[in-house]
């Protein structure tokens, strides 16, 4: 997969799938949180400016090595510690976080976004594979 | 559809007509079918050399230059590189998978996902091979796309 199409198809997907995820994890928050805290129209801005650097680790972790079973799993797992890194230094640094509860609601909240993801993406692959294999059918030499 | 058999005297004579009032889909599978029937590759075995009819392979595979037939059971060095191999037999359904791997379609199971992108062609001989991220875009294409109809 050429580095174009590996933004096209996998990258730009994750970003507007993270957008929505994180619209969905600031409104669940937010209420457990801080139920009466009042916003201005910058909130809106958040989850756009979070998801770009939720893809951050997809845009500079691109390889055209194919890697086995066990480093692709090494390097989910390594992509998830930089994204949690990443996004808690960011909040931090912003101001976003105030006290551990908070930290810890966004350490979660990064954890079940990523593994969301991971599922979604797993099962449009399941999808696909299930097509390959109908289609398969047409080629059978033994029917 | 129906189908007469007709019995000659020598192999030479031996052909298979088929008549239809136009070239379906369904037509070409059949086509192909008996095309790649016909197909036989030379392949060496301990020595000594075999013809394999291309039906009986599972798949091709490259090995330090070297290229090995796979059938249910056996393996054939035979001496044609893998990209002849994938060029010659791409109409009979001969598909390259990976670098080294030229896989027959019709002796695929199952296609089930691997991670980053790649698929696993489950054999009907109990063997498993990766399809490679590169080579998943054709897969798709010969497959789910219908480009495998020119006959």
């Amino acid at each position: 997969m050429k580095y174009k199409e590996y933004l096209l198809q996998k990258v730009i997907p994750t970003y507007f799938m993270l957008v929505t995820f994180l619209v969905l994890f600031i409104w669940l928050a937010g209420n457990i949180l801080e139920p009466d805290a009042k916003y201005g129209y910058d909130i809106l801005l958040s989850p756009l400016i979070y998801a770009v650097i939720g893809i951050l680790p997809d845009i500079f972790g691109y390889s055209k090595k194919e890697y086995t079973m066990r480093q692709t799993i090494v390097k989910k797992l390594i992509h998830l510690c930089v994204l949690i890194a990443l996004i808690l230094g960011f909040s931090y640094a912003m101001g976003v976080i105030k006290n551990w509860r908070e930290a810890v609601a966004i350490f979660f909240g990064i954890v079940v976004i990523d593994g969301i993801l991971e599922v979604i993406l797993w099962r449009i692959e399941l999808r696909t594979a299930h097509q390959l294999t109908q289609a398969l059918s047409r080629f059978d030499d033994e029917t | 559809m129906k189908t007469e058999v007709h019995r000659v005297k020598e192999k030479k004579d031996e052909k298979v007509t088929i008549e239809c009032v136009e070239l379906t889909e369904d037509v070409r599978e059949i086509l192909v079918f008996i095309q790649s029937k016909g197909h036989e590759i030379t392949g060496m075995l301990d020595g000594t050399y075999t013809q394999l009819l291309l039906s009986d392979i599972f798949y091709f595979e490259a090995l330090d230059e070297h290229v090995f037939a796979y059938t249910k059971d056996q393996v054939y060095e035979i001496r044609s590189r893998l990209y002849e191999v994938e060029e010659r037999y791409q109409d009979i359904y001969f598909l390259r998978i990976s670098k080294s791997i030229v896989v027959n379609l019709r002796k695929i199971q199952t296609i089930t996902p691997a991670l980053n992108a790649r698929f696993t062609a489950h054999l009907k001989n109990g063997e498993q091979l990766i399809v490679s991220r590169q080579y998943v875009k054709q897969l798709k294409k010969t497959l789910l796309g219908g480009q495998k109809n020119e006959v």
